[in-house]
Formats: structure tokens, C-alpha cells, sequence
């Protein structure tokens, strides 16, 4: 076997940084935790990492509603529905988990975590 | 050709490049707000204009029926309503009459247990506001004296583009199939439109078509009372899951849980079970059924899911054991147990 030239090494080290590079780049579904898509008549109006502990408002048709977000989880704390619907469903923390509050006209989903399942039926 | 040693290992850097770049999701989500609730569309693989033309031209049509059969709304349903409260008839279009038609049919296949004519007895109960939650249960007496009029659809006769009702306290609310018939015929629309892969989920009933990829769409069914999915199972092109339970609608009062599914024999919320699930290829039906079967509970779903054509069934009771047919059984799998032992199949009751 002959030895590797110079640019036999130089092809390998290239197409590894290449590897790297585009898995740090491209590669979004290693992000711990993923993020929360808030959507407002079908359009996104936010996206939070779900990272750090923080409280977000997201504005709606009858005003702010209020998310918290942990590591890994988020939920509506308040909400300006008469319901609360939307409150009560608690922690998302699964991949594809929604979370709607009709009357402030908003959505909650999980994406960016593996979905055990495509779609949920209730 | 000669390949260096070198460039096996080149070739799976290549690959792995490749895989880095590929697009990681195929599925579009597109979602919007109807029938007062979310509907979800998820579209497998089509061409992402195709997939946001073919939502667009959905969420339209779940507006227009929305609008239309919505039973206290100023649409053809509403106008009805008021229409029989004055003791007169009411203009019907054929598509509403056709869908009437349906819904009479199953009804009489479930024995009355699946009834569109319920509109007043849900009003009564405060279930018609989709903004507030009701508080307290109505005063017997009235839910009493709705029921002696005499309900049921064997009480309206269409005829020359009219619909006439015999008893003016009969109001129609299809809020048990028109889910079901928007979400049909949203199949169909995708599927007229070029779409070969998606679920509609519409609140939660849903239909698929085609496949996710190399693999059937997997659905969880949501637990009645625990956190997560109790069952999961893999759903083929064409088919639909439908749920109904006691948790989607309800208020407690004085420690008793008042739901929205309501039993036409009492005029109260049904008791026999805390949840019904379906497989079925017609989504309307499975819609009319998990009503039907979910009032018929524990002792009698099985003759009810007979009448109505439907094989795959599952029941939780109301004191949370599980029951399904020997099809469903071979279908579906149980991910976390209910509230008490082990899923019993029909066959063991026979």
C-alpha cells in the first residue's frame, strides 16, 4: 500500500471539517430542548428557545398572553380569555405538543424535539 | 478505475455531508382556527406552495360550513333554528339536506343515541357558548319538559327545498358530525389538489392520507384522566380516528363532573363512559358513532357499533377499565394502563 500524499491528507482533513462545520450549521435537531412556535391566525409571530427561565408575552386578538419558559418546557400562565383553557393545559415539554387559546386567537407548539407521534387524537 | 484506501473513508465523509445537508423535516404544519377549535394540516413531502394553497383553500371551506351550520350563527343552520322557534318552515339547500339525511339515517341505526336535534337541551346546559363555561346544571324540571315535547329527527320532513319541524322546541346542532363531514371533505379536496401524503386534524378527530415517508402515520390517543397517550397505533391511507371523552367540555359541581356529551333519554350527561375511540374510514360516521357509542357506554356499545358498522372500538369505562373490539385490539397498543387491570376485548363478555 502506498503512503497517503499530501493531498490524499489534505481531501481527508477538508471533507472532516467540511462534516463538522455543516452539522454545527445545518443540524438544528440537537438544540436541547427545542423551541416554542407561537402562531396568530395561522402566521408564527414567535419563536423561544426552550432554554433559561424566562417570562414572555405574546400579544393576541384580546390582549398579551403570558408564557413561562424553563429548560426543555413552556406553558400560559395568564391569559385575558374568560376560560382559561388554555392555562389549564399546564407544561409542553413533547415534540408537536399544542396548546391553543382560541379567543385570544394564538398557538402554542413544541418543534425542534423528536415527535413520538404525528399527530394526537382526542 | 483505481480508488485509493484513502478515498473509502473520503467517500463516507461525502455522505455524512450529505446527510447533514439534507432537509430535516418533511412535514409542513399549517394551522388555523375553526368550528372553535384548532385544526392542523400536516402535509408529508408535497411542494411547499402546493401544500400552503391546498390549506388555504380548506381553511375557506371550514369558515363557509362553519359559518353555515352553526346552529345559533347567522348562517343556513342558525336560521332554521329561529325559524322552527316561530313555528315555521325554513329554506334548506340540497348540501345541507343531504347532510340532514345522513344524519337522520344514523341516528336510527343508533337508536336515537347519536341526535342532531339536541340544540336547545345543549343551550340549556350553557355547552353553546364557546366563550364561557357553564357553572351550575339547569333546573330539572326544564330539562324535563324539553324531553316530554319529544325530540328526534323522526320530527322534521323536508320537502321542495323546505324543512319543517312538528315540535318548535326542536333546534339542530351537528355538533357531533359536522366535524366530521368538514374533515371528509377536506380529504378530498387535498386529494383532488395533488396531495398524497397528510393528516387532518381537526381539535383532535383526524383522517390521513397516505403515509409518512417509508412508514404509516402513527397517532397517540390522548389519556382520558393521566398525562400523555394511553394507546398508540399506526393509521393507513383513507382512515380516520375519532375520540369523543368527558374532559374535552365539562364544569364540576358539588364534586360531580357535568360534561358536554349529553344522554337524549335523560337530558343529562351521559355515564357510561369517560371515553370512546374509533377507527373508521368514513370520518363522518366514525363522528356520529364515538357520540352514539360514548352514550351507550359500557353495557351497550357493542350492539350500537354494530348497527352503525363500526369494528374498531375502544370504551373506557367510567370506572376507567378499558374494553375493545377484537379489531381494534389487533391495532392498537396500549402504551400506559388506564385506571384499573387489563384491556378486556368484546369477546370476553360473550
Amino acid at each position: 500500500m502506498k503512503a497517503p500524499t499530501r493531498s490524499d491528507l489534505a481531501v481527508l482533513v477538508l471533507a472532516a471539517l467540511l462534516v463538522g462545520v455543516s452539522y454545527a450549521v445545518f443540524w438544528h435537531g440537537g438544540e436541547a430542548g427545542g423551541y416554542a412556535l407561537v402562531r396568530s391566525g395561522g402566521e408564527t409571530v414567535a419563536r423561544f428557545a426552550l432554554a433559561g427561565e424566562r417570562a414572555v408575552e405574546v400579544p393576541g386578538r384580546l390582549g398579551p398572553s403570558v408564557l413561562r419558559i424553563e429548560p426543555g418546557r413552556v406553558r400560559f400562565v395568564a391569559s385575558p380569555c374568560r376560560r382559561k383553557l388554555c392555562v389549564h393545559a399546564g407544561w409542553q415539554a413533547a415534540g408537536g405538543a399544542t396548546v391553543a387559546c382560541l379567543p385570544n386567537g394564538l398557538s402554542l407548539e413544541i418543534v425542534g424535539v423528536e415527535r413520538l407521534y404525528d399527530s394526537i387524537n382526542f | 478505475m483505481r480508488i485509493s484506501v484513502y478515498g473509502i473513508p473520503t467517500l463516507f465523509a461525502c455522505l455524512a455531508l450529505a446527510a447533514a445537508c439534507a432537509p430535516r423535516e418533511e412535514v409542513t404544519r399549517f394551522q388555523f382556527l375553526a368550528f372553535g377549535t384548532l385544526v392542523d394540516i400536516d402535509v408529508y413531502g408535497a411542494d411547499r406552495e402546493l401544500a400552503a394553497r391546498a390549506a388555504a383553500d380548506i381553511e375557506t371551506c371550514f369558515q363557509a360550513l362553519h359559518r353555515d351550520w352553526h346552529p345559533w350563527g347567522d348562517g343556513a343552520l342558525g336560521t332554521i333554528n329561529r325559524a322552527f322557534a316561530r313555528g315555521e318552515t325554513a329554506p334548506i339547500d340540497a348540501d345541507l339536506a343531504g347532510l340532514l339525511g345522513e344524519a337522520a339515517s344514523l341516528s336510527r341505526a343508533s337508536g336515537g343515541l347519536f341526535d342532531p336535534t339536541l340544540g336547545r337541551l345543549v343551550d340549556l346546559w350553557g355547552f353553546s357558548d364557546d366563550e364561557q363555561s357553564p357553572v351550575a346544571p339547569p333546573d330539572a324540571a326544564r330539562i324535563r319538559a324539553l324531553l316530554d315535547e319529544g325530540l328526534g329527527m323522526q320530527h322534521l320532513r323536508i320537502a321542495d327545498g323546505r324543512i319543517a319541524s312538528s315540535n318548535p322546541d326542536i333546534a339542530l346542532d351537528l355538533g357531533g358530525f359536522a366535524k366530521g363531514v368538514a374533515v371528509d371533505r377536506a380529504v378530498e379536496r387535498l386529494r383532488a389538489l395533488g396531495v398524497r401524503n397528510a393528516i387532518v386534524n381537526a381539535g383532535g378527530d383526524l383522517r390521513v392520507i397516505g403515509r409518512h415517508g417509508d412508514r404509516p402515520w402513527r397517532i397517540g390517543i390522548r389519556h382520558p384522566r393521566g398525562k400523555g397517550v394511553i394507546a398508540e397505533l399506526e393509521v393507513h391511507d383513507g382512515e380516520s380516528v375519532f375520540t369523543s371523552g368527558d374532559y374535552e367540555r365539562y364544569f364540576d359541581y358539588q364534586g360531580r363532573r357535568y360534561h358536554h356529551i349529553l344522554d337524549p333519554r335523560t337530558g343529562e350527561p351521559a355515564t357510561g363512559a369517560i371515553s370512546v375511540t374509533v377507527l373508521h374510514r368514513n370520518a363522518a360516521r366514525a363522528d356520529a358513532a364515538v357520540t352514539a357509542l360514548f352514550v351507550a357506554g359500557s353495557k351497550a356499545w357493542r350492539n350500537v357499533a354494530a348497527a352503525l358498522g363500526m369494528t374498531h372500538v375502544m370504551l373506557i369505562g367510567a370506572d376507567g377499565h378499558i374494553e375493545m373490539s377484537p379489531e381494534m385490539h389487533e391495532r392498537l397498543r396500549l402504551v400506559q394502563p388506564a385506571l384499573d387491570d387489563r384491556p378486556r376485548i368484546a369477546g370476553d363478555f360473550a
